[in-house]
């Protein structure tokens, strides 16, 4: 389906489509451990009804969602006064921005931690040291404090304020960092596309590299996220299940509650329910009981339960269960529609099969399974095509690549979303300086055809 | 299997259903590959396929990145970071049933250091090795030229049976690169029309599958109609404007395959009037990359997230070493183009374009495996210049002919030729620009272009003793091939394959693709 399709779709739905095709021709079981009941209260069957889309149709906000235009949505929630939806186009973008900042500490960390080379410039010293903090590893300590000569940008200032906080709170990193760039913007803005690397000349040698503050974009993610809490006040708990799996190591995470979640929240979301984001909610806050306790509710839980029974989460076990809720959600919301699957009951039912692979991939990393995780991502990387991309665990992937080293894709990943998330020229530095340093060090490569 | 047409392959597909099942599975391949010996890979097709004959020393895991090795149970550095000392597991057998041992290390590096091997990849490991002795059946001590602080990064190289090679100088065209023997997981057989592999059983490997069989067929529509029948199981490289199709499909999965790919059509710069840059200048202009990417590819202006991205130079735009000041033609320019073309010298008569009182004719090539990404795109490239006023005659180069002819600089007899290059994390660019000198540099240089400001630039890039000089040297070289021409830059294209999904633990390994098949297997 086209992106103006989508549109065009969801105004005949209730006359009935012209992309209508025959019902399937069998019966769609449920997957395992989940119930008729959780199927039928995911969004995707529950708005198979017109009226329950009504709400969402005809506006500009959430056609330009579907089509992958975040930037579009974010100004139209704005114009149109659309709190809840201003919350949560904000949220996201705090996750994104949370995940952008791991991209460049995990970055920094590698390129100039252990593959350091002498010339690089004096202010990776700083850079290093946020990476720590960020990235919950190292000492910060060791690393600020070195800076205060540096005349690039105001890496002095950053570095000297910094080693005073470090010196200060010993402790774990708190709430409010000092030393963040102050982010100026209105509701429904994206500011980052303001904010440059700043250039870095380099020890003993011509020239400099781009350096890019992964705490820059740490301040961008604070912003969104007090722009998402100003936005709908209501929807507080909300925008935690949105940022909780996201938020950096050094991070508190909120304990879902299991208050409502509103359509707004779920609308074209990787979750089907309220339940499947406390589900990952839950494991982020590293409740692993509670979040296993939700397989009545959420069908992430559920597949999570049904597919660990041998004490080991079984990826092809999960695969298969992911593809049968896609195939589930699209016969549930047939029947909604008389029986009758249309155009865009597909694209809606791909979010649940990308959704169910990524929320059970944090089961795994959580249970310590690494391996299984791995296999559990990338497949959910293959199921985020179209619609369902959600540029969300695109950057989450690409900060998981950046601490792996795999630049190859991490900095394909960061090109596609450029336009979507701006601040991101921050993140490609490092990732850029990694990137060209690992391909200067690798074994011989040949053009091939 | 030209004989055929579009309607007897599908039938053919569909009646092989029944045919191919159980442990076996098969894939259409984008060709044949045209060598198994992992010295002379020159397509992604050999080095595929040679990861499924051979071990590599380490590699990394597709997972996570991680560093590992299926034939090195451990390792030390030695002689003060220069040396790297290796224990082979025990128990690794080749193909013949004899056990691998170091003696076979020291000779894949003997034979990569011995300059009669005339071959790219080792010429690449000849600054890097400097010698390897084998002090005991499993331990072995590789030599390198200097202290590399990541010397498991440059022993990525296949390991090679001395047993079957008389000395250390090997040569392209022998035996071994039809049959080969290796350690991996499957021992290969190339036929006329497919490979064969089979599994092996070693200590080392232990795959679930007991037979792959690759298959060519490069019609996209043939490939996925077959596949969507369960006449083979999977596509390695699937039509753009096919992925749609198999992403909505239950039964199929599109995996993505981490590949850094762009086309380009290659210009010969020492031919009647493609010599004077300003009509090189002139055919980029003339060139509607938009339109050939929609006709071809299906990807249509202005989508999100298209697969296809323009590029003006030869990177990716995701690589750093892009330049992204360079800012690439979308569409056709016909009028700046005529104007560049008058400059040049040339005439218009009767509506084509004559140089030196001759009209000018181009003769296109175009690797041929292409078509099945791009449908039609060396039809659409010839109309695109027919309808400026160039006649043009179209032909489509083999597999083996572009890695025999056209990559040795010898199809000078084109004039345009239409091809892609694959790179994996390294994106070195010097093999197809630089001047030509044995297979020393310019290895890859089409049309043996020679232009001694891009000379040393690209020397430059090899000397550089930081990243940053790297970075500019090649920004620099971005630039001036974009004016100069030796290409005509098209775009990058994102490879996907499709599998079915009883298709299990297919864990595709960026660049290589088959690192992990030991855990594929069929329900």
């Amino acid at each position: 389906m086209t992106p103006g399709m989508f549109w065009f779709v969801l105004s005949l739905a209730a006359c009935g489509s012209e992309e209508a095709v025959a019902p399937p021709a069998a019966i769609i079981q449920v997957p395992l451990g989940a119930s008729a009941d959780v199927v039928a209260a995911t969004w995707q069957v529950r708005m198979a009804k017109a009226d329950a889309r009504a709400p969402y149709e005809g506006r500009a906000s959430w056609l330009a969602w579907y089509d992958q235009r975040r930037p579009e949505a974010i100004a139209a929630f704005a114009s149109e006064s659309d709190g809840p939806g201003l919350s949560r186009a904000h949220a996201e973008y705090a996750a994104i921005y949370r995940q952008a900042a791991l991209i460049a500490a995990n970055a920094a960390l590698q390129v100039y931690g252990d593959d350091r080379q002498p010339s690089d410039p004096a202010e990776v010293d700083y850079l290093l040291g946020i990476a720590h903090v960020f990235t919950k590893q190292g000492d910060p300590a060791a690393s600020f404090g070195k800076n205060g000569k540096s005349t690039a940008g105001d890496f002095a200032k950053r570095d000297a304020t910094w080693a005073a906080w470090v010196k200060a709170n010993p402790g774990a990193m708190p709430d409010e960092p000092s030393g963040l760039a102050a982010i100026q913007g209105k509701p429904g803005d994206l500011p980052g596309g303001s904010l440059v690397p700043t250039p870095l000349p380099l020890v003993g040698e011509p020239g400099a590299v781009d350096g890019g503050d992964p705490a820059d974009l740490y301040a961008l993610s604070r912003w969104h996220e007090a722009q998402a809490r100003a936005a709908d006040p209501a929807s507080a708990e909300a925008v935690d299940l949105v940022l909780d799996p996201f938020r950096l190591p050094f991070e508190a995470r909120h304990l879902a509650t299991g208050a409502p979640v509103s359509d707004t929240w779920l609308f074209m979301s990787a979750y089907t329910s309220a339940a499947d984001m406390q589900f990952v909610s839950k494991i982020a806050a590293g409740d692993l009981p509670g979040a296993e306790a939700l397989a009545p509710t959420s069908a992430y839980a559920a597949i999570a339960h049904a597919c660990s029974t041998t004490g080991k989460v079984d990826a092809d076990c999960v695969i298969d269960q992911a593809a049968q809720l896609g195939q589930a959600i699209e016969a549930g919301m047939a029947a909604q529609n008389g029986g009758q699957a249309d155009g865009f009951h597909r694209p809606f039912a791909d979010y649940a099969r990308a959704g169910a692979l990524r929320a059970v991939d944090i089961y795994a990393r959580a249970r310590g399974e690494n391996d299984t995780s791995g296999v559990l991502r990338i497949n959910s990387f293959d199921r985020s095509i179209g619609h369902a991309a959600d540029p969300v665990f695109i950057v989450f992937l690409a900060a998981w690549d950046a601490g792996n080293r795999n630049t190859t894709r991490a900095t394909e990943l960061v090109h596609q979303q450029l336009s979507t998330v701006p601040g991101l020229v921050i993140a490609r530095a490092p990732l850029d300086a990694l990137h060209i340093r690992l391909s200067r060090n690798a074994a011989p490569g040949v053009p091939t055809h | 299997m030209p004989s055929l047409s579009r309607g007897a392959l599908v039938a053919l597909g569909l009646a092989a259903t029944s045919v191919l099942a159980g442990a076996q599975l098969s894939f259409y391949e984008e060709q044949l590959p045209g060598t198994l010996n992992p010295l002379y890979a020159s397509s992604m097709t050999d080095y595929r396929s040679q990861e499924l004959i051979f071990d590599r020393m380490f590699y990394h895991s597709p997972l996570d990145n991680r560093m590992v090795s299926r034939v090195v149970e451990k390792y030390e550095l030695a002689d003060g970071g220069k040396s790297y000392k290796l224990t082979l597991k025990s128990g690794l057998k080749w193909h013949s049933g004899n056990p691998v041992t170091s003696k076979d290390v020291c000779f894949t590096v003997s034979a990569m250091l011995d300059k009669g091997t005339t071959s790219p990849i080792a010429e690449g490991y000849r600054s890097i090795l400097a010698g390897c002795d084998a002090t005991a059946p499993t331990i072995a001590t590789i030599r390198f030229t200097k202290v590399f602080h990541n010397p498991q990064e440059r022993l990525m190289f296949a390991l090679l049976p001395a047993e079957k090679f008389t000395d250390t100088k090997i040569v392209p065209d022998s035996d071994f690169s039809q049959h080969p023997v290796g350690s991996g997981p499957y021992k290969g057989s190339k036929g006329r029309r497919g490979v064969t592999f089979e599994a092996y059983g070693n200590g080392h490997h232990a795959a679930t599958i007991s037979q792959l069989s690759l298959q060519e067929v490069q019609d996209p529509q043939v490939q996925v109609t077959t596949v969507r029948n369960n006449g083979v199981q999977g596509i390695i490289a699937v039509a753009p404007q096919y992925r749609p199709e198999v992403s909505s499909s239950d039964e199929l999965q599109l995996k993505s395959y981490d590949l850094r790919s762009w086309w380009f059509i290659s210009v010969n710069t020492k031919k009647g009037a493609l010599a004077v840059p300003k009509v090189r200048q002139a055919l980029d202009l003339i060139l509607d990359r938009s339109d050939l990417r929609q006709l071809t590819i299906g990807v249509k202006p202005g989508e999100q997230n298209s697969p296809c991205e323009f590029i003006s130079g030869p990177f990716v735009q995701s690589s750093p070493f892009y330049n992204r000041q360079v800012t690439f033609h979308e569409k056709s320019d016909r009028t700046a183009a005529t104007k560049l073309l008058t400059d040049a010298g040339l005439t218009q008569i009767g509506g084509r374009w004559h140089y030196k009182g001759a009209p000018v004719t181009f003769n296109i090539g175009m690797l041929s495996s292409l078509e099945n990404e791009a449908p039609d795109l060396l039809t659409q490239i010839g109309n695109q210049l027919s309808a400026a006023g160039f006649d043009r005659q179209e032909s489509k180069v083999s597999a083996d002919d572009w890695s025999r002819k056209v990559e040795s600089g010898q199809a000078t007899d084109f004039d345009l030729l239409v091809g892609k290059w694959s790179f994996g994390l390294v994106e070195e660019v010097n093999d197809l620009f630089q001047t030509r000198s044995g297979t020393s540099t310019g290895s890859r240089n089409i049309f043996n272009y020679s232009n001694p400001e891009a000379d040393q630039l690209m020397v430059e890039y090899n000397q550089a003793r930081t990243d940053t000089a790297a970075f500019d040297a090649y920004h620099k070289l971005h630039a001036l091939l974009a004016t100069d021409l030796p290409y005509l830059f098209l775009w990058k294209l994102d490879t996907k394959s499709a599998w079915r999904t009883e298709v299990r633990g297919n864990v595709i390994s960026p660049f290589y693709y088959w690192t992990e098949v030991d855990g594929w297997k069929l329900q």
